[in-house]
């Protein structure tokens, strides 16, 4: 053993530094939308202690003054809301209601319950599966599950809901009842009753069953998912009212009204609109362009980037984004790899690093280059095991290559000096 | 009940990033900040788990090392320190508030696995933290030496092991491991007095950490 344990400890903690937090940032921000998030007066952490008993005599408060809100129970103990719940990856776990309703998370499933009321409760599923059994006591019965960017209220019924938000497949199965669903590529006022089953891709794109429109389910994903799966939950898109003539693109861009923006970029000019705009906005443009089907107006953009803003933040991510749309959108793989490569020279250790390796591989796989997607996937493997790209590495990995695309050699990585791809 | 969304620009879909124009505000002092925080502002949101993303992981990682649950934990201490805000007395407190609620967090899993039967300290290969780009050899050691590092602790009783990985793992000086574990200086010295100890006499039985304590790392060894 070379090293002590102090300097083992050091070198594994300084791993956590180039750690890519957007993921978990993604999440957090995904839970702070919901409203009315009770805050929980049971603990200062900072300073003198609440106690139990003044938590307990606000309850008591609260029921002197309104109904009682229901109470629950996880695996026989008092649950709170707002604690997350696991199922864990041998067992399921059970919550019961005061009023006879119950859940039962799957192996590996996480919940929390949001908020109880007297005759309902809201419910979070942020991964995994989750049975339900609503007790329809009353016509205030009402209680809303909601998984990624789905919501299912209820009233009184059985069913089963799935959420996976690494590949952002939504499954709803109706036992009895019926329910109201909203999300995306869902019809308005849907209501899925017993027997029938819902199932929702937006990474893939594919719907099956009940409650989507023909329309809907032909419509292009306009969050543009990678062929891979994403990073991060795209916000569903919503129908919008007509926008005030006096807004400006990027204002309608912020509301996510990525059509609206679109028009009018293309009403100002947007080559007008291009020579205005600095590295951000250059950036924001170059997205509706995307979203938008624009492949030529989107790399002009972001070639704007590299070229008004070199030494810029925005320059490096507008590599990657050029990657993106030389893959993606211009079909061009083997063309698309350079950005990518060009990303990780200028940013190694960036937080896209590891979508740009990823990108490496699947162009490299795509593109037939199979000498270098097997070096590509050592170094992914090694670096990523757990990435999204990791099952597609190891298929290169294994897969049976003809003797003249054996890999040899040390893996190819980016050089700092390589000047990027002459367009 | 109407969802909001959660923040005021969309985020690419394809890179997570956000447009650069929503990451020019910035919250001035922690009572800007935790002003922003209690007003469920979007960019005050953003900036509060930016600044305390490596903190709390940190803190999560030290005491239970690279768990495959530290990503749920990660959210568990963002999600109570949300719905805590409005109990936080003094806004510079913040991050030594985050770090305690982040030890909470990380006592609570630990007490739920032992209530379960099922805490055990080896983590699969696949959830140590990302590679360098070095050598994998000493990586590969390092990782063994982390996983029986963990499984030592283990053993030790809840509080001890928390104090000793603050200590430890965090480098937390005594005065800090005393505040973020809410609890007095001299009761911190004698659970790490005993920790070390006891970590110190596991070690020497355990094959992978024995030949480092032989080196001599005065750290971690009471002679």
């Amino acid at each position: 053993m070379d090293s002590s344990l102090n300097e083992v400890v050091r070198v594994e903690r300084t791993k956590l530094e180039n750690h890519d937090f957007s993921a978990e940032r993604a999440r957090f921000l995904e839970f702070a939308s919901y409203p009315n998030q009770r805050t929980r007066p049971r603990r200062h952490w900072a300073g003198a202690a609440l106690g139990l008993a003044l938590v307990v005599s606000l309850v008591a408060a609260s029921a002197v003054l309104d109904s009682p809100d229901l109470t629950f129970a996880v695996n026989g103990a008092k649950g709170e809301t707002g604690v997350s719940l696991a199922g864990s990856r041998n067992a399921s776990l059970a919550v019961d209601f005061s009023d006879g309703s119950q859940l039962r998370l799957g192996q590996d499933a996480r919940a929390r319950v949001l908020a109880v009321k007297p005759a309902g409760a809201h419910l979070m599923l942020e991964r995994g599966k989750l049975e339900v059994h609503v007790v329809h006591h009353t016509s205030d019965t009402s209680w809303q599950v909601d998984a990624g960017p789905f919501a299912v209220t209820v009233v009184g019924t059985r069913f089963d809901v799935s959420w996976d938000p690494k590949h952002e497949r939504f499954l709803l199965e109706l036992r009895e009842g019926a329910v109201q669903l909203s999300g995306p590529k869902v019809a308005s006022g849907c209501t899925v009753r017993s027997g029938e089953r819902v199932q929702i891709s937006l990474g893939a794109g594919t719907v099956s069953g009940s409650c989507v429109s023909v329309a809907q389910a032909a419509q292009p994903s306009l969050t543009a998912a990678p062929r891979a799966a994403t990073t991060a939950s795209p916000a569903p898109e919503r129908a919008m009212p007509e926008p005030s003539k006096l807004e400006s693109w990027r204002s309608l861009a912020a509301r996510g009204e990525r059509k609206s923006a679109w028009s009018r970029v293309e009403s100002e000019g947007f080559d007008q609109v291009q020579a205005r705009s600095n590295a951000a906005d250059l950036i924001l443009l170059a997205n509706l362009a995307r979203f938008s089907r624009a492949a030529d107006r989107a790399s002009a953009a972001l070639r704007a980037v590299r070229e008004r803003y070199p030494t810029s933040a925005e320059a490096a991510d507008a590599a990657f984004l050029l990657g993106l749309v030389t893959a993606d959108q211009q079909n061009s793989p083997r063309a698309a790899v350079p950005w990518f490569k060009t990303y990780l020279a200028e940013r190694p250790s960036g937080s896209l690093a590891r979508e740009a390796w990823g990108r490496v591989l699947d162009c490299q796989v795509r593109a037939g280059d199979h000498m270098e997607a097997q070096r590509t996937a050592r170094i992914y493997l090694q670096r990523y095991p757990d990435g999204p790209f990791h099952a597609l590495a190891e298929r290169a990995l294994s897969a049976a290559l003809p003797a003249s695309a054996r890999a040899t050699g040390a893996p190819t990585a980016p050089s700092p000096h390589a000047p990027p791809p002459d367009r | 009940m109407v969802r909001k969304p959660a923040t005021g620009l969309p985020p690419d879909a394809a890179t997570g990033s956000r447009p650069a124009s929503a990451q020019r505000v910035r919250f001035v002092g922690d009572a800007a900040l935790v002003a922003g925080i209690r007003a469920r502002n979007p960019t005050a949101l953003t900036e509060f788990h930016d600044r305390f993303a490596l903190p709390v992981r940190r803190v999560l990682w030290g005491i239970l090392g690279p768990d495959q649950d530290l990503s749920d934990l990660h959210q568990d201490v963002f999600v109570t320190a949300l719905q805590s805000i409005d109990g936080l007395k003094q806004p510079e407190a913040l991050p030594g508030w985050m770090k305690s609620i982040a030890v909470h967090t990380a006592r609570k899993c630990i007490e739920k696995r032992l209530s379960r039967q099922r805490f055990a300290a080896n983590t699969p290969a696949d959830d140590v933290a990302e590679a360098p780009e070095v050598d994998p050899r000493p990586r590969a050691d390092a990782r063994e030496v982390l996983r029986a590092i963990h499984a030592v602790l283990d053993g030790l009783p809840v509080s001890e092991r928390i104090a000793f990985a603050l200590r430890h793992m965090e480098g937390l000086d005594l005065t800090e491991v005393a505040a973020v574990s809410e609890t007095s200086l001299a009761t911190v010295k004698r659970r790490l007095a005993r920790a070390e100890t006891e970590f110190a006499e596991r070690a020497r039985r355990c094959p992978v950490l024995a030949e480092c304590v032989e080196r001599g790392s005065s750290r971690w060894i009471r002679r």
